[in-house]
C-alpha cells in the first residue's frame, strides 16, 4: 500500500513559509520546489488533522496532488503550523451557538441564528442532502449559496431550540 | 485617483469576518481591508499573468497568477461568488484591453428575487414569494377553463346537495311536534316519511353524480396537465436536469400533478361544501332558537384552535412519515438492484441492519403520528359532545319550561351534528389551499422554465449540410462560475475523421454537449457549414449529427423500433442494411424473435457490445452528414470493440466524423486529431505530427503502449 501513496515526512520534504501567507514544498528527494501548496484533509470529518494532501496548481492551472502528511505531528512546530495553517484555509464554515427562528416557506428553511462570527440569516433547500451529518451528534447545514454552517453538538440545543431544530430537520 | 472596478469581500484571509476592498485603478490591483487582519497589498496589473478562483469548502479565494504561480489575495464567502466571477471577466478584459463595467459588478445575486430577497430554484425562476396566491388562482383557474363549464354544474348541484341535507330536521320537527307528541296531524305520517325519503334519496342521487362528475374532470385535468408537463420537459435543455433531480420530476409528476384532481373534489366534496353547509345550518338553528344557537357556538374557538394547533405540529411529523417511506423504498431499490454485489462481497447482514434502521425510523414516524392522531381524535369528539351537552340541558329546561318544543329540540340536535364537523374541515382549509398552492407553484415552474437553449425565433429548415464544423472563441462552463472550456477554437473541413483525446475532466464530451446544442456556449460561436448554430433549430441541426454515447441507451420496444428510433418510416430493408454495417445483424438473427425481439428496460438481455451496436445501427440508418463517436467503444471488450471498429470504419468515409476515445490506436488514421488539456485545445495534428512533437500526445501514447506491453507480457 505504501508505494502507491506518496507520504510526505520531514526525511523527504521541507516546508518554507511562502510569499502572501504560502506555503512551498522543497522535495528532499528531487530538489524541486512547489509554490503555493494548499492543503485538504482526506477525512475532514472524521480526522481532520490526519492524512492532509498537499496540492499545487501546475502552470497550465491543473491542479496535482504532491504527496500525503500521514501524521503532522512529526513535523516540527514551525512547519505544523504553516501546514495547519493552509490547512484551516480550505475550510470555512459558521458555528451556530443559538438557533432563534426557524421558519418554512415554498420548500425552503429559513434560519435566523446566532453564530460565531455574528448574527446570520440564511435559507436551506429543505432536503437531506443539505443537512447532512457531523459525526455522531452534529449537523453540517449548507445554504442555498453553498455556506456552511455547523451546530457540533445537537443535544447541546436548549431544548426548545432542539425541538424547533428536529421539527424541520429530523434526519 | 480613476476608480474602474471595485468590490467587496466579507472575509479576510484568515477567514475571519471582514471588510476588504478590492479595487482596480491607475493600472494596479488593490487590496484595501477596512477591518479583519489582513495586510494592504497592491500588485501591477501588467505583472499579473492570469486570474482565478480557487473553490475551497465553505468560501473560495480570489487568486492572480504571478511569477508562474497562483496566490491567493482575497477571500469570500460562497454567496459572493457571482461578484467574483464577474471581477474575474471584468480584469481580463482590462487585460486584453477591451472594455470593463462596472455596472456588471454592481448587479444583484440572480439566484435572489430582486424585489424580496427569497430564493429562486434557478436564475430564471419565477419568485414564489412574489408570486401571489390570488395570482397562481388565476393561473389555476386559466388551466382549468376547458373545464369551467362542468366545475359550474358541480358548484350548482351542490348548493341543491346542501339545501337538501337540511330538509330531514326540519321534517323530524314537524313529524315529532305535529304527529308524534300533539297527534294533531296524524295524517300527515305517511307524507312526511314520503317527504323524508323523497329528500333523502334526491341527496344521495346529487352525490354521486357530483362524485361521478368531479372524478371525471379531476382526471381529465390531471391527464391534459401531464401532458403539457411532459412536452415541457422534452423541451427543457439538459441544464435543467442538471440542477433538478429525476425524483423530484417524478414526484411533481405524480403528487403535485395530484394536488389539481385533489382541488377538483375539493371544490365538490371539500371546502364549498363545508362553507355552504355551515351558513345553511348556522341559517336554520338561529332560525329555531337564536339564544340555543349562540350556546352551540361556544366551543367553536376550541375546535378552531386546537385543530390548527393540532395540524402545524402534524404537519412535520407527517413529512417525516413521508420522507421515511422514500427512504425505505429507495433503500430497497438500490439494494434489490445490487442484490448480486451484496451476496458476492457477503454484506447480508450488513443490509439487514440497515434495512433494519430504516424501517424502524418508518415505524416510529408512523407511531408518532398516529398516536398524536389517537389523543387528538377523541379530544375532538369531546369538545363536540360538549356542544350537545350543553343544548340537552339549556334546550331541554326550555322545553320544560314550555318555550321551545320538542320536535324543535330534536332537530336542534340534529343540526349539531352536521355543524361541527365541517367546521373542523373549514379549519383545515388554510394549510389544505397553502400545500395546494405549493404544489401550483411547482407545476408552473415547470410549465413556465425557459429552456437555457434559446431557439431562434425564426424556424430555419436545414435540408442538407456538408459538415464543415467551426468553433470560434468557445468558452463555457456547466457552473459559469468554472469553464470548463476556456476559449477553445478549431475548425474541421467536411469529410475529415477528427479524433479528440485528452484526460478524464478535460473537456472532451463538453465540446460534443455543445456541437450537439445540448447546452449554449457563454461566449464565442459554433458554426456547422459558416451558420451560427444558433440560428439553426435544435431539432434540424441534430437531424444532421449522429451520435453514439459510451452508455449505449436502448428503449423498451423492439430491436427494430431500436435501429429505426430516429427514423421511424424507415423500411425493413434499411433496418437490416444499418444493422449489418454495424456489425449487429448477426447476432440479432440468434435470437429467436430476430428484429421483433423485444428488449427490456435500457436494453435487458443484451451484452454490453450488442447494445453498443444496436445505437450505432441507430445512427446509421438516419445517416447524418456528421457523425460523433462519444467514447462508444470504451466499455465493451476487445472481440466487440474490433467488430465496432470494423463497421465504423465504412461510416467514417462518408461523413465528418467526430471520434472522442481513450483508446488512442482508434485515432491513428484520423485526419486530425485535437489534444484538450484542462479546457483549452493544447495540440493539433496527424498522429505522425503529434508524436513527432513528443508532446502530451505522445506521452499519452505512449503511456498506453506500456500498458499493452504489460498485457502482452502477461500473455506470454
Amino acid at each position: 500500500m505504501n508505494d502507491k501513496i506518496e507520504y510526505l515526512t520531514p526525511e523527504n520534504i521541507k516546508i518554507i513559509e511562502g510569499r502572501f501567507d504560502t506555503i512551498d514544498i522543497l522535495s528532499l528527494k528531487t530538489g524541486s520546489i512547489y509554490k503555493g501548496v494548499f492543503a485538504v484533509s482526506c477525512f475532514p470529518i472524521k480526522a481532520p488533522y490526519k492524512f492532509i494532501s498537499l496540492f499545487y496548481q501546475k502552470e497550465n492551472g491543473e491542479i496535482e496532488e504532491i504527496g500525503i502528511i500521514k501524521d503532522v505531528s512529526v513535523f516540527s512546530e514551525e512547519e505544523k503550523k504553516l501546514i495547519l495553517s493552509t490547512l484551516n484555509k480550505h475550510y470555512f464554515s459558521y458555528e451556530i451557538t443559538k438557533i432563534i427562528d426557524i421558519k418554512w416557506k415554498f420548500g425552503f428553511l429559513f434560519f435566523d441564528v446566532e453564530t460565531d462570527k455574528g448574527k446570520k440569516q440564511f435559507y436551506l433547500r429543505w432536503e437531506r442532502s443539505k443537512a447532512v451529518d457531523l459525526g455522531e451528534k452534529g449537523k453540517i447545514l449548507i445554504d442555498i449559496f453553498e455556506d456552511r454552517y455547523v451546530i457540533t453538538d445537537i443535544d447541546k440545543l436548549s431544548p426548545m431550540e432542539k425541538t424547533l431544530f428536529t421539527r424541520f430537520i429530523y434526519w | 485617483m480613476d476608480i474602474k472596478l471595485e468590490t467587496e469581500a466579507d472575509l479576510d484571509l484568515f477567514g475571519n469576518p471582514a471588510k476588504i476592498k478590492v479595487v482596480v485603478s491607475e493600472g494596479k490591483l488593490s487590496i484595501i481591508p477596512e477591518s479583519g487582519f489582513q495586510e494592504k497589498v497592491s500588485f501591477e496589473l501588467k505583472r499579473i499573468e492570469g486570474f482565478n478562483i480557487r473553490q475551497t469548502v465553505g468560501s473560495a479565494f480570489l487568486q492572480i497568477k504571478i511569477d508562474g504561480y497562483y496566490i491567493d489575495i482575497v477571500r469570500f464567502t460562497n454567496s459572493n461568488r457571482y461578484k467574483f466571477s464577474r471581477l474575474i471577466k471584468q480584469l481580463e478584459n482590462l487585460k486584453s484591453g477591451l472594455p470593463v463595467s462596472q455596472e456588471a459588478l454592481n448587479q444583484p445575486n440572480p439566484l435572489l428575487c430582486e424585489k424580496c430577497g427569497f430564493p429562486l430554484q434557478t436564475e430564471e425562476s419565477q419568485c414564489p414569494n412574489c408570486l401571489k396566491q390570488g395570482a397562481i388562482l388565476s393561473r389555476v383557474f386559466s388551466l382549468l377553463s376547458d373545464h369551467m363549464g362542468w366545475i359550474f354544474i358541480i358548484f350548482f348541484l351542490m348548493v341543491i346537495g346542501v339545501g337538501l341535507s337540511l330538509v330531514p330536521p326540519r321534517i323530524t320537527k314537524i313529524l315529532v311536534d305535529e304527529v308524534l307528541t300533539t297527534k294533531r296531524h296524524i295524517d300527515w305520517l305517511p307524507y312526511l316519511v314520503m317527504i323524508l325519503i323523497g329528500a333523502e334519496f334526491f341527496r344521495v342521487q346529487i352525490n354521486m353524480l357530483v362524485g361521478t362528475i368531479s372524478t371525471s374532470v379531476g382526471t381529465l385535468i390531471t391527464n391534459s396537465l401531464r401532458k403539457k408537463l411532459f412536452k415541457k420537459l422534452e423541451e427543457l435543455s439538459l441544464n435543467y436536469y442538471d440542477v433538478n433531480s429525476i425524483g423530484t420530476i417524478m414526484t411533481r409528476f405524480s403528487s403535485d400533478v395530484e394536488a389539481f384532481h385533489g382541488f377538483v373534489t375539493q371544490a365538490g366534496h371539500g371546502f364549498l361544501l363545508n362553507i355552504f353547509t355551515i351558513a345553511g345550518i348556522g341559517i336554520m338553528l338561529f332560525s329555531i332558537n337564536w339564544l340555543l344557537a349562540l350556546y352551540v357556538m361556544i366551543p367553536i374557538p376550541l375546535v378552531v384552535f386546537g385543530t390548527l394547533f393540532f395540524w402545524r405540529g402534524i404537519y412535520p411529523k407527517n413529512f417525516k412519515v413521508w420522507d421515511s417511506q422514500a427512504k425505505l423504498s429507495s433503500f430497497l431499490n438500490n439494494v434489490l438492484s445490487g442484490i448480486k454485489t451484496v451476496k458476492a462481497f457477503s454484506q447480508e447482514e450488513k443490509e439487514f441492519e440497515r434495512f433494519v434502521f430504516y424501517a424502524d425510523k418508518l415505524k416510529d414516524a408512523v407511531r408518532n403520528v398516529n398516536m398524536n392522531i389517537a389523543v387528538f381524535n377523541p379530544l375532538m369528539s369531546f369538545l363536540f359532545g360538549l356542544g350537545g351537552l350543553i343544548v340537552w340541558y339549556a334546550g331541554g329546561k326550555n322545553v320544560l319550561e314550555g318555550k321551545l318544543t320538542l320536535g324543535e329540540l330534536m332537530a336542534f340536535l340534529s343540526y349539531i351534528g352536521m355543524f361541527y364537523t365541517p367546521l373542523t374541515n373549514l379549519t383545515l382549509l388554510s394549510t389544505w389551499f397553502s400545500n395546494f398552492t405549493t404544489a401550483s407553484h411547482r407545476i408552473f415552474e415547470i410549465l413556465d422554465a425557459e429552456p437555457q437553449v434559446r431557439e431562434p425565433k425564426k424556424f430555419v429548415k436545414l435540408t442538407k449540410i456538408v459538415g464543415e464544423i467551426e468553433f470560434k472563441n468557445v468558452t463555457f462552463g456547466y457552473d459559469p462560475y468554472q469553464p470548463v472550456l476556456k476559449n477553445v477554437s478549431f475548425k474541421i473541413e467536411p469529410g475529415e475523421v477528427v479524433g479528440i483525446v485528452g484526460k478524464s475532466g478535460s473537456g472532451k464530451t463538453t465540446i460534443i454537449n455543445l456541437l450537439c446544442k445540448f447546452y449554449e456556449v457563454q461566449s464565442g460561436e459554433i458554426l456547422i457549414d459558416g451558420k451560427n448554430i444558433k440560428e439553426i433549430p435544435s431539432s434540424e441541426l441534430r437531424k444532421h449529427i449522429g451520435l453514439v454515447l459510451q452508455e449505449p441507451f436502448l428503449f423498451r420496444g423492439t430491436i427494430a423500433e431500436n435501429i429505426s428510433y430516429g427514423k421511424p418510416d424507415a423500411t425493413f430493408e434499411e433496418i437490416i442494411y444499418a444493422a449489418k454495417v454495424a456489425n449487429a445483424h448477426d447476432f440479432i438473427m440468434k435470437l429467436p424473435n430476430g428484429y421483433d425481439t423485444l428488449l427490456g428496460e435500457r436494453g435487458a438481455g443484451l451484452s454490453g457490445g450488442e447494445k453498443q451496436r444496436i445505437t450505432i445501427a441507430r445512427a446509421i440508418l438516419c445517416n447524418p452528414a456528421i457523425l460523433i463517436l462519444d467514447e462508444a467503444t470504451s466499455s465493451v471488450d476487445t472481440e466487440s470493440e474490433k467488430k465496432i471498429q470494423d463497421a465504423l470504419s465504412i461510416l467514417w468515409k462518408e461523413r465528418t466524423t467526430i471520434v472522442v476515445a481513450h483508446r488512442l490506436s482508434t485515432l491513428k488514421n484520423a485526419d486530425k486529431i485535437l489534444v484538450v488539456d484542462n479546457g483549452r485545445i493544447v495540440e493539433s495534428g496527424t498522429h505522425r505530427e503529434l508524436m513527432e512533437k513528443e508532446g502530451i500526445y505522445y506521452n499519452l501514447i505512449m503511456m498506453q503502449m506500456q500498458l499493452a506491453n504489460i498485457d502482452e507480457a502477461l500473455i506470454k
